[in-house]
């Protein structure tokens, strides 16, 4: 693998966000290259959220600058920063449950001329989610949790994007299921697709991530490669302990 | 182990004093508002003079005492009611008939005691004597308002199930009945031609004939007593119950709430208030014609709701008086004013425009203003509570055991729950095949499996949310087997939702105090009448729900009176637990309670809910969590595709090679 040290895909620089007065992120910087996979944690009210929601526009910056491929993003609206090629797979999954499976994925192809990349990309996500296909004309409130994450995924992956933004993955879902969205997001970064994910699954995320960065109260206090963070003992007590086993 | 039950009981109310000045302030604040208010509106008559005014102010109170009425339905209830000039009429009718001409059937024997009570007089006629209705107005008004609620509650119950638009267009079409019923029953109401001749009312032998004062002082007294009742149910059990209702109706329902019966009682009170209205309304105009019950009649009160703040008793108010004097005085005035400047410049265009005739264009300009600039209302429906005052007793708050109903021996005999052979279809899908669980008094069951497999299904068929096609249910004894949901939760089972439903728009507390629903007993008069033993029971719902909060995150504490919507995603999974414990079950079921936590606060969160057990409280938990199955379950129950495939002790369960297959995977399975 080169190593040179390209433009990064990503990059906030000193971005501090307000909720009304309430401050959230002060000075947080972070930097995904193309091709990575780079993993958010930290413990609720730290600012994961957040730091989706100011990725895609939905929240503002107050201070700091947001670049994707080298351009400020900072003040450009939410479908302007979907068009560019960065996608969210949000919290809870938010599908439309009164439309299809299949109107849910041409949602997520709202921004793109319609044509043969659309096929291929729904054949992409066909390929991901044999189950998606099987489930197509039904009404996507109608599905299980799973289904539900796989329809939301694949809906993300039909804008296209360079950059898959996915808040909290394994939400809910059985143990197996897990495994296998997690199966899905790395084949998904080998097609070439660069993944930031905010995680409560400590673990598994730190396994499958190539680096990781650690919020806390709003703040970046601790980032590095994610093999690293994983033998880190702070960090394991923090994230990856839980209650034990007895 | 002796371990502490970790933040469960005692927890701090410090703070919740602290507050208590600021609130008296305001609370002197708007005492003090109200008084300015209730001493101009006595005055106004004595300072103004002018009968057209008088007039025009005593039919502005006309329509304030109509929101008020819709607000109880639209507003609290959540009901979207196009057709509420329907119980107006019925209000008007049924005094303009009991106090006219309308009516003269021949006299008889069979009047004579109506004749000793003053309902009714002997009258002479060439033809023969007949009998004149002359029911005293005093009398009338609670009596429309009585036949009018009981029509409320009439139209009301076809509309139980439905929501919404549905709700809308039926409740638009018995608004459009009832004004061609009258037209249409000539011999009653004298059909198009409306009733005449109504009798003014009298009081202590002074007839107030057409004077508009007398009017607007029985109009202002009318309205003060619906403001007064209408803001005792709004923050009493019913008027929660109604918004809980408005706000997500299962549940409302899993809380305990009627819903049937407390819908049915919004649109009766609701009607009830326009009938009474209706009695003055027909009284002061001495006439009624079908014509002034049409649904521009039903729209005008609604876009008066809606202007003032939707579910807020002094916005309404305010909304109604002023929308109905923009119509009556200003426009009238505005007019001139604009006639004045057509002269002025000579325009002829300005000199014969008529403001007036194109009040609906007005009014409709008005409400996109309003709609976009402040969408919640002249006044809006804030929502703050009065914190209980728990720093003026004695002693500490009450602890959780005394809170949490107690399995009794009985209970312990047999087991708590015993769910068998349940199977539950969805058209041709099968979601629970024969289903059994038992969950004896006391212990934790949890219920895993892959996502689909039907345990949230499991607790719907519980908890009456879905209908079990086969099996039974027993619970302490009794068979609750396809009992509504409000039935099971007052046999003592409780249960929060996978995707949190609380009632978003209230606060926390109030959220907490749903879940005292099935525990009060405060009704319709109670709540009106506030006495003391309502009083009493209101102040220990609240000390209670602070106890529950208290329980589940101390932090909670000090924003009791927030919005749950600006709560985090596990403050809000917290909140739900307190408002399911807040019904003082035997039996809690949780479905994934620790779902969007991070590691400390599941780890916080399994000890409270271990804390719980230990207190008697019997717990079925569905979680993905492993770590907090094993660490908090007696036993385990593995369903995949709607059949149970595995029972055991966590350790059992663990090793079954089905269950690995189907759920837990390789990893999970060896981690």
């Amino acid at each position: 693998m080169a190593e040179a040290p390209g433009a990064p895909l990503l990059e906030f620089r000193g971005v501090d966000t307000h909720y009304g007065d309430l401050p959230v992120l002060k000075s947080v910087d972070y930097r995904i290259d193309p091709g990575e996979i780079v993993c958010l944690l930290g413990s609720n009210g730290a600012g994961k959220s957040t730091t989706m929601n100011t990725i895609m526009g939905v929240v503002l910056p107050s201070r700091g600058d947001i670049l994707f491929e080298g351009k400020s993003i900072a003040r450009v609206s939410v479908a302007e920063r979907v068009r560019r090629g960065i996608a969210p797979v949000l919290e809870a999954r938010r599908l439309f449950p009164r439309m299809t499976v299949y109107e849910n994925l041409e949602m997520g192809a709202f921004t793109r001329r319609r044509g043969p990349e659309f096929e291929q990309d729904l054949e992409r996500v066909f390929g991901l989610f044999p189950r998606v296909k099987e489930r197509l004309g039904q009404l996507s409130g109608t599905l299980s949790g799973g289904e539900q994450q796989m329809v939301a995924i694949g809906r993300a992956l039909m804008a296209h994007p360079k950059l898959l933004c996915m808040d909290e993955p394994s939400m809910g879902l059985s143990p197996v299921l897990v495994e296998q969205v997690f199966d899905i997001i790395q084949t998904i970064n080998r097609q070439g697709t660069t993944i930031f994910m905010v995680e409560q699954n400590a673990n598994m995320a730190l396994a499958i991530a190539q680096r990781a960065y650690v919020l806390q109260t709003g703040q970046v206090v601790l980032s590095g490669p994610a093999a690293e963070l994983r033998q880190n003992p702070t960090i394991r007590d923090a994230y990856l302990g839980g209650i034990k086993v007895q | 182990m002796a371990e502490p039950e970790t933040g469960l009981v005692g927890g701090s109310f410090a703070g919740t004093g602290a507050t208590r000045v600021g609130w008296f302030g305001a609370a002197l604040r708007s005492r003090l508002v109200v008084a300015a208010i209730t001493v101009a509106a006595v005055l106004f008559p004595i300072i103004v003079r002018n009968d057209g005014h008088i007039d025009a102010a005593a039919n502005a109170l006309t329509f304030a005492a109509l929101a008020l009425g819709l607000n109880i339905v639209v507003g609290l209830a959540g009901l979207l009611d196009l057709g509420y000039a329907a119980f107006f009429a019925i209000g008007a009718y049924a005094y303009g008939i009991a106090a006219s001409w309308q009516l003269a059937p021949e006299w008889s024997t069979f009047w004579e005691p109506f004749e000793w009570l003053g309902l009714v007089s002997r009258f002479h006629e060439t033809t023969g004597d007949v009998v004149h209705f002359q029911v005293s107005f005093w009398l009338m008004m609670p009596i429309s308002a009585a036949l009018a609620a009981f029509f409320g509650a009439l139209f009301g119950a076809p509309t139980l199930r439905l929501r919404g638009d549905y709700l809308a267009i039926v409740t638009l079409g018995f608004g459009e009945i009832v004004p061609i019923v009258v037209r249409n029953t000539p011999t009653v109401t004298n059909g198009a031609m409306g009733l005449n001749g109504v009798a003014a009312p009298q009081l202590f032998g002074w007839n107030f004939s057409v004077d508009a004062t007398p009017y607007y002082y029985v109009g202002l007294a009318l309205v003060a007593f619906l403001i007064v009742t209408s803001q005792r149910l709004k923050s009493s059990r019913i008027g929660r119950a109604w918004m809980a209702i408005r706000e997500d109706e299962v549940a409302a329902a899993a809380m305990g709430v009627n819903r049937t019966k407390l819908k049915l009682m919004a649109f009766a009170t609701g009607a009830a208030f326009a009938g009474a209205t209706g009695t003055l309304f027909v009284a002061k105009l001495q006439t009624a014609t079908p014509d002034m019950f049409g649904f521009p009649v039903s729209v005008m009160i609604l876009v008066m709701v809606v202007f003032g703040g939707i579910g807020s008793v002094w916005g309404v108010v305010v909304g109604a008086v002023f929308l109905a004097l923009v119509q009556s005085v200003f426009l009238r005035s505005l007019t001139d004013a604009v006639h004045w400047v057509g002269n002025l410049v000579h325009s002829g265009w300005l000199q014969r425009a008529d403001l007036a005739t194109s009040t609906e264009l007005i009014f409709g300009v008005i409400l996109v203003v309003m709609m976009l600039y402040r969408r919640e209302g002249l006044i809006p429906a804030t929502r703050r509570v009065p914190r209980a005052t728990l720093d003026g007793q004695a002693g500490s708050p009450p602890g959780l055991g005394q809170l949490i109903g107690q399995a009794t021996a009985a209970d312990r005999a047999a087991p708590l729950l015993d769910i068998s052979d349940l199977t539950v279809r969805f058209g041709g899908l099968v979601a629970l095949r024969s289903v059994s669980l038992a969950v004896p008094a006391g212990s934790i069951v949890a219920v895993i499996g892959p996502n689909g497999s039907g345990k949230s299904t499991l607790f719907n068929a519980v908890t009456g949310l879905v209908t079990a096609q086969e099996g039974r249910v027993r619970f302490a004894g009794a068979d609750i087997t396809g009992l509504p949901p409000h039935r099971v939760l007052e046999h003592g089972i409780a249960r929060t939702f996978q995707n949190i439903r609380l009632f978003p728009n209230l606060t926390v507390l109030e959220n907490i105090l749903i879940g005292t629903h099935a525990r009060l007993g405060t009704g319709m008069v109670g709540a009106m009448l506030r006495m003391p033993a309502n009083r009493r029971e209101e102040e220990m719902a609240r000390e209670h729900a602070l106890a529950f909060l208290a329980a589940l995150g101390p932090g909670l504490l000090s924003r009791a009176d927030h919005v749950v919507s600006s709560l985090s995603y596990a403050d809000r999974r917290r909140v739900e637990i307190a408002r399911a414990l807040a019904s003082r079950p035997k039996l809690l079921l949780l479905d994934e309670p620790a779902a969007g936590m991070d590691p400390a606060e599941t780890l916080a969160l399994g000890e409270q809910i271990r804390g719980l057990n230990r207190l008697g409280l019997a717990i079925v938990l569905i979680e993905h969590k492993l770590d907090v199955v094993v660490s908090l379950a007696d036993s385990v129950a593995v369903l995949d595709h709607g059949e149970k495939i595995a029972e055991g002790t966590p350790d059992e369960v663990r090793r079954n090679e089905e269950v690995i297959r189907a759920y837990l995977g390789r990893s999970a399975a060896i981690g």
